[in-house]
Order: C-alpha cells, then structure tokens, then sequence
C-alpha cells in the first residue's frame, strides 16, 4: 500500500503545483494595469514607478511568478485590494464558516442521499422506486439559486420560522444545508442506486444467497460495500467543492464564508483576495481526494495488495 | 448503398423512440427549441417595455406570468430567454466537444504516452475546481457577456468531455476489430476517423447531452451571481436575481424563470438518461 | 428401491420479458437417487442451469414464474416452502458452486471470510472457530497452505484455487446435495481434471450426492452414474449412463453423441446437428426438437411428444424411439 500513498501524493502536489501556475497566469493575463489602480488618481508618474518596482512587475513572469510562489508559501497573500488588510486575516474565520456549512450539508446529503438510493436499488422497477428516482432526477435539475430562494421564500419569509441570513444561531444552518443538500442527496441517490443496481446482478451476490444468508446480510455485508466503492468518490468530491464555497448557497443566505468572498473579490476584482480563494479552495479540494483516495485502500482490497 | 444506411439510421430512430426517456426527454427538447426559434411570433409583448404602472403584477389574463418589477411581462422574457440559454449551451457543447474529442481521441489511442499523460494532469488541474468556479474565475479575469459567458463555461466543460472521449476511445481500442483493422493496415489516422470515432460516439453523445443541461444550470447561475448576461437582456437567471427582493409580495418574478431553467434542464437530463439506457443496456438476463 | 433425494416433476417455468414470455422449462422430470452422481447436458439454454437455480429457489420471480411442477427434496415440495426455510436450507443441505469462480467470490472479503458464513450462519459458531474450520477445508480441498489462504482475497488467487475456495464453501457444513453449474468450464483441462477427481474423492468419503449441470460430454462420460439430456426446456432422455451413451434413443442424445470427434476413425467432415437454437419466445406445437430432427414424421409436428419408460431406468421423450 505504500507505494499507492506514496504514488498519490505525488500527484496530488504536481496538481498543486499546476494549479499555482494556472493562478497565477490567470492574473498575469488580466486587462488593465493593477499598478494605476493601486496607486490611486494622485500618483504622479514617478510614484507608479517606483509602486511598479516595489511590487516586483518591472522584472520577467518566471521571477514573479517565483516571487509569488515564495510570499504564497509562507501564507502571504499580500494585501486586500479592498480592505487593505492582509489577505489571510479574512480567510480563516470564513474558511471555519464553510467548513461547518460543507459537513452540515455533506451529513444531510450522504444520509438522505444513501439511504434513499439503496432503497431505490432494493425495490428496482416498482412504484416507489419509478418515485423516487423521478423525485432524484427533479433535485438534481433545479439550480441551486433558485431552491435556496423557494425554501427562503417559503420558511423564512411567509411563515418567519427560519433566519434568511448570517450564521449565528443552529437554525441559520437549516435553510443552507437543505438547499446544498437536497442537490447532493439527489445525486448521490442517482449515483448510489446505479451502483448498487450493477452491483446486484453480480455472481457472488448470487453465491451469498446460495448459502441461505438473510437478505439484509446479502445486501449490505456483500452488495453495499462494492457499491461503495464510486459512491465515496462523488462524495468526497462534493464535500472537497463545498468546502471551496457553495458560491451560490453562501451569496443568498450571506453565510460569511470562502465561497462569498470569492464571488465578491471577483466582483470588485480584488485580486489577491481572489488568488488566495481559489488556493485555498485547490488545497481543501486536493486534500478531500487524496484522504477519499486513501479510504478505498481500506475498503477496496484489490488496492491495499498491489500485485 | 446510401439507401441502406437511411434505412437503418430510420430503424434505430424507431428503435430509440421507444424508449420512454428518449421520447419525453426529446419532447421537452423540442418544444425549447421550438420556442427559441419562434421566439419573436410567440412574445405576446416586447419583452424590454418598461411599464412602471404594472409593477410586480401577479399573472392575469394580460401579463399571463405575472410582470416583474419594471413591469415588464414575465411570460415574454422567458419566450426570448430560451434564445439566449439555448444559443449558450449549444455553443458550449460545441467548444467543448470539438477541443474534448481532439485532445480525448488523441490521449485515448496513445494511451500511457507521454502526450497521454500530459493531457490527464492538465486536466486534473482544471478539474480541481467545479465549473461554476472555473468558470467564474475566468469572468472574473474576462468581464461579463454573451460571448465570454459561452467561453467560460465551455473552457470548464473542456476537462470533463475529454475525459469521456477518452474512456470511449479506450474501451473501443481493445476491441479487436481494431486490431483487425490495423493487422490490414489501415492508417492510423483512418482507423481514428472510420472505426473508433463512429463506436465511440454512443458515450459521447450522451454526455454531449446531459451537458447542455448543464450549461443551461451553469449560465443561469453565473448571470443570476452577475457575472454573466447582463440587464437589461431577458435571461432566466436575472429573471430569478431581479425578484429575489421581492420574495414577499411578488414571489412569482423569481418563480416562473426558476421554473423554466428547471424544465428545461430535466429535458435534457431525461434525455440523457434515456440515451444512457439505450445504448448500456444493463440487466444482463442468465438463462440456462 | 434406494431413497430418491431429488424428485422434480413436470416442472414448467416463465420468464415475463419486454421481448415476450419465454418458456425456459416445459416439464422437466428428474430423479437423483442419493449418493449418486447425476449428470445434466444440453446446449446453452436448454434450460440445464435454470434447472439447478430451481432447486435452490435462487430464480428471479419476477419475472420469473413457476407455471407447475414439483422439486421434491427429501420428500418436500422446495417451490411451495416459505422462503425463510429455503434459507435454512441453502447451504445447510443444499450448497451449489457456479462456474467462474472470480465473479462467484465477492471481491472485498477475505477466502477465509466467505467460507467461514455459511458455517456462522448454519452452525451457529463464532468468527474466529468458522475461520479455523475453514482452514480445515482448504486442507480437505487440497490448497497448499491453508491458514495463509484463509487471510486472501479473491484476486489474488488462481482459477483452480478460486474454484477449491468455492468447493470448501459449499461443503462447509455438509449438504446432501452439491448442485455445479458448469463448474469447470472456466478452467483450464488440467485444473478441471484435478477438480474433478477432488469432487470425486469428496463424495466417496463423504456420501455426497452430485448433480453436475455441463455441456461437457467427457465430464458427464468421467464423472457421472446417471445423466439426463436437456433440449429446449424438457429432458429428451435419461437414465443410466452407460445405457444412455451405448443405446441412445432420441436423436438429439444420437447426434450429441456423433459430434464428439472419435480419434481413431478418419472423418472428412465434422458431424453437426443441423438447425440452429431455438427460440424460447415462439415454441412449435409439436416436438420442441422436430425442426432440427434428421428422422421427424408428421406426428412430431402436431403433438409433443410424452415420457416413455425403456428398460428400467431409461426414459425417452420421442414418438419414433418409446418401444411402439
């Protein structure tokens, strides 16, 4: 298995690595000269000079870019356009905000989510299952603004019985989570019941029926831990985009998190706000793959022992 | 000879047509082209009429969805936003299908060279992140608009497609009509072309499908955050955007719009699934 | 008379398909006399494995369904018991192993493991005492290191290994009945004869009835006391096995028995059964057999044909070879 461990961390850091550069080439192609921005209407032009030196954009990409790599390193992300404040300042506490959102939303989903595949899987082709895959299929086709709305409209606004923002109180995190995870239910209900359908007409769930094991056994000691098996994948990858900001869900409840400072440092186009986002997002992402990748190794045998 | 592969391309539409989601899908399909490209004879109204005295109006006979809250009819702007999100999706599709199949076609025959695995780690790098946020980084770095919107989310959609192209290639590859095809020696450029690309196309056209879904989710979204289509344009997204404010008294401004993008998404992912059922058939009946 | 375990009567299942009902058996009749071996041929789809799934009530219903007949085990009708007896039966008295052992074994479990449930479930005995017997097995099944084997997953064994794995499971807890479905046909000669001659030996140490379902002829020649010929959903012929193979009467069993290639003589061409299979969906009205049958008469075509006793234990389902 350690070679596995090793194999993917690899990986993950050459990921990394690319997606530092893709960062950074992103900022580098932007229109418009940050410097006159920075300097403000009353610089003359020997202060943006010297502004443009300071900041290193008189020298080639590459030293920039190793410059930045250096700074980002060391958690520097220089300073808000905005707020003038250091970056990271800002990005802790909001990064602690989406965490709670992401596995609130994560928890709702996996076990609506789960349990309602299985379901779907165990009744194939009858009514509850025609039910509940059209009730799936529906979650998954309804954008997300517009569900968060409906659920606002509906329970904070006409009946007043939920906050419709901030994150202060156990009730703000209703609203949020079911939104996020009504989409992530129903996709992890398409995912899991297609898994299991494929797992269940496999051979050896015929063999463990053959040796008079009880249904229940059958389907969750042999069947489910196969199904599994792609099922962890799209949650880990849901719970690695969440954890980078549910954009949407974030800007209409104002949950105070990662993914509402992106859309906001995009918007007054804050730029090392922006940068430090998207890194963070990349690491929480790269992070959640690789533990995902690490838990097949225990549950998939055939990785654990490599031939 | 051309008569005989009409022939079957009619079979196999019959045969398709069959299948429940393929038809319900398709229809829901149509009927949003069908209303793209009538758009201007079926708008009862002009959808950019500002009439400030029928403000935020629930439906009534005149404004049949209600008017949002420049009193514009809601009905008509939904008409003309079919253009608008169908023209994004399909030019989406075609940015991403035509980059994913030279780069999944080319990573998918050379399987395990070098080009091969420069193609997967780029594209593990984009797909790092989810393709609203790609997508809206890249509006963030371009500026909103009808054109940049339908780059940006087709650059997100780049990673995924060329990932599907290659799985087809891959699993075509290992047929072994291709390695009869190569131990004739056919050209490797026409194997590509003749053989693998046609087998292939099942897969593909299936993700093709479910993606413009997608793209209609993706583009309403960025719009609805604004950092897509702008006002005053009659997109879906604004719509829902434009009456987020008034959730309490006029809750059908966001409704309807939101609605629509709903619709039309489960067409296509009706569509899709349908495809997806067609061409895998999965239940594998033992007997004997 | 020796005690009949297995006794199935007229036995007659559906499958409901969106393509139309499919008649996969049309009154099948088998007896399986205990300690004995019985053999079960016929092409892909006649029905031989479908046969075996009967017994063990492991036949989807839906859509599956039993039209009529019995499956007598030991004087009980299985088709008519509750399936929480089935269950208690399964393994227990009744065990079956399948024919590609790399699917038939569940992926993410221990050798080990899987044998050990069946006898955790039947024997009521803790997780580490099943482990330890299974140990026992793979010595019994001849596996060369057997507490190594028991810590192995599925994938990294050999097709033969796989196979004895399943051999052990299905013997664990000493059935009456061992049903193998094609049970060698994944393996290699040599493996399937060492399999083979493993089962053998098992059932004369242990008075293990045998019913092999395969397409093999040199199988059922080596390993069987009785064998039954299956063809489209009916058994055209049984009996004593060298009754059957010196004296065939129908002339499917003929023809089975004149494509075997018979290395002595010189032949220019092949012997074949002419025709091609046939479809489940759209059965003829006479004789299932007559559109492929060399010496078919009018009556064939009109009426199908009963079983008919010849000799003491040979039965024939043919108007042209029942004594008239």
């Amino acid at each position: 298995m350690l070679p596995f461990v090793r194999r993917r961390l690899l990986l993950s850091l050459l990921t990394l690595f690319g997606v530092t550069v893709l960062v950074f080439l992103a900022t580098q192609i932007i229109p418009g000269d940050p410097t006159l921005l920075l300097a403000g209407p009353y610089a003359t032009k020997e202060d943006i000079e010297a502004l443009r030196v300071y900041l290193g954009l008189d020298k080639p990409p590459i030293v920039q870019y190793l410059m930045w790599l250096s700074r980002v390193l060391r958690a520097d992300f220089g300073t808000s356009w905005a707020t003038r404040m250091p970056v990271v300042y800002e990005i802790a506490p909001r990064w602690v905000n989406t965490f709670a959102l992401a596995i609130t939303a994560t928890l709702v989903a996996t076990v609506i989510g789960l349990g309602t595949g299985i379901f779907s899987a165990t009744r194939r082709d009858t009514i509850p299952d025609h039910l509940s895959r059209i009730v799936a299929l529906l979650g998954v086709s309804m954008p997300l603004f517009w569900t968060g709305l409906l659920l606002m409209a509906l329970f904070a606004v006409r009946l007043g019985w939920l906050p419709t923002s901030g994150n202060e109180t156990p009730l703000h995190y209703v609203l949020p989570s079911l939104t996020l995870g009504i989409y992530y239910a129903a996709l992890l209900s398409r995912t899991t019941r297609a898994s299991m359908v494929e797992i269940m007409s496999m051979d050896y769930v015929r063999t463990a029926r053959a040796k008079g094991l009880p249904e229940s056994v059958v389907i969750f000691k042999h069947a489910l831990r196969n199904a599994l098996i792609p099922v962890i994948t799209v949650i880990g990858i849901q719970f690695g985009y969440l954890l980078g900001g549910a954009v949407v869900v974030e800007t209409i409840f104002r949950w105070p998190g990662i993914g509402s400072l992106m859309i906001n440092s995009i918007l007054t186009r804050d730029f090392p706000m922006m940068q430090a986002a998207i890194m963070v997002f990349a690491l929480s992402v790269l992070f959640v793959s690789l533990v995902v990748d690490l838990l097949y190794a225990v549950v998939d045998p055939k990785i654990r022992y490599e031939t | 000879m051309a008569m005989a592969s009409a022939n079957r391309s009619l079979v196999l539409l019959r045969k398709m047509l069959r299948n429940k989601s393929i038809l319900f899908g398709l229809i829901v399909v149509s009927a949003l082209v069908l209303m793209a490209v009538l758009a201007d004879r079926l708008m009862p109204h002009d959808p950019l009429k500002i009439d400030l005295e029928k403000r935020l109006q629930p439906p009534s006979s005149e404004h049949l969805l209600g008017a949002d809250s420049l009193g514009r009819d809601i009905l008509s702007r939904i008409i003309l936003g079919s253009r608008v999100s169908l023209g994004i999706a399909l030019g989406v599709v075609l940015l991403s299908l035509t980059v994913g199949i030279i780069l999944g076609t080319f990573s998918g025959y050379f399987m395990g060279s070098w080009l091969d695995e420069a193609v997967m780690r780029v594209m593990d790098i984009l797909m790092v992140f989810p393709g609203v946020l790609l997508a809206m980084v890249l509006l963030g770095v371009t500026g909103p608009g009808f054109l940049n919107l339908t780059i940006a989310i087709g650059v997100a959609s780049i990673a995924p497609f060329t990932r599907v192209v290659r799985g087809g290639v891959i699993s075509v590859k290992e047929n072994m009509y291709v390695e009869a095809a190569r131990a004739v020696g056919e050209s490797t450029q026409s194997i590509i072309l003749r053989t693998i690309l046609p087998n292939a196309l099942a897969p593909i056209l299936t993700y093709a499908t479910l993606r413009m879904g997608v793209a209609v989710l993706y583009a309403s979204t960025l719009s609805f955050l604004g950092l897509g289509i702008q006002p005053p344009n009659p997109e879906w997204g604004i719509m829902v955007s434009d009456g987020r404010e008034f959730l309490r008294v006029a809750p059908h401004v966001s409704t309807f719009p939101g609605l629509v993008i709903s619709m039309a998404v489960l067409g296509f992912n009706i569509l899709g699934d349908g495809l997806n059922d067609f061409f895998n058939p999965r239940v594998r009946e033992r007997r004997g | 008379m020796a005690a009949m375990l297995l006794e199935i009567s007229d036995l007659r299942l559906v499958f409901h398909t969106p393509q139309g009902i499919v008649h996969a058996l049309n009154g099948v009749n088998l007896t399986l006399e205990k300690g004995k071996v019985l053999g079960i041929v016929g092409e892909t789809g006649c029905g031989k494995s479908v046969t075996g799934l009967s017994i063990m009530r492991l036949v989807p219903c839906p859509p599956g369904r039993y039209v009529s007949g019995e499956v007598l085990f030991e004087g009980n009708d299985l088709l008519k018991l509750p399936i929480t007896e089935i269950r208690d039966l399964r393994g227990r008295e009744i065990a079956m192993i399948f024919q590609d052992p790399m699917t038939s074994l569940n992926p993410v479990l221990s050798a080990g493991d899987q044998v050990a449930e069946a006898m955790q479930l039947h024997q009521h005995i803790g997780r580490r005492e099943a482990i330890m017997k299974a140990a026992e097995l793979f010595e019994n099944v001849k596996m060369p290191d057997p507490q190594e084997m028991t810590l192995r997953y599925p994938h990294q064994l050999s097709g033969g290994m796989q196979q004895r794995v399943m051999i052990a499971m299905a013997l664990s807890c000493k059935p009456k009945l061992l049903i193998a479905d094609e049970a060698t046909s994944a393996l290699d000669v040599t493996i399937q004869a060492q399999v083979l001659s493993l089962m053998r030996e098992l059932k004369n140490k242990t008075g293990l009835t045998l019913l092999l379902i395969t397409h093999d002829m040199g199988v059922v020649a080596e390993m069987c006391d009785d064998v039954a010929v299956m063809y489209a959903g009916s058994v055209v012929e049984s009996g004593d096995l060298s009754e059957v193979f010196n004296k065939p009467l129908h002339p499917y069993t003929r023809g089975l028995l004149n494509c075997i290639p018979k290395p002595h003589v010189k032949e220019e061409k092949l012997p074949t059964i002419g025709g091609s299979v046939i479809d489940l969906i759209n059965l003829p009205s006479g004789c299932a057999f007559e559109p492929r049958c060399a010496e078919s008469q009018d009556i064939c075509r009109k009426e199908t044909p009963t079983e008919a006793f010849v000799g003491r234990s040979h039965r024939v389902r043919c108007f042209l070879n029942s004594g008239s």
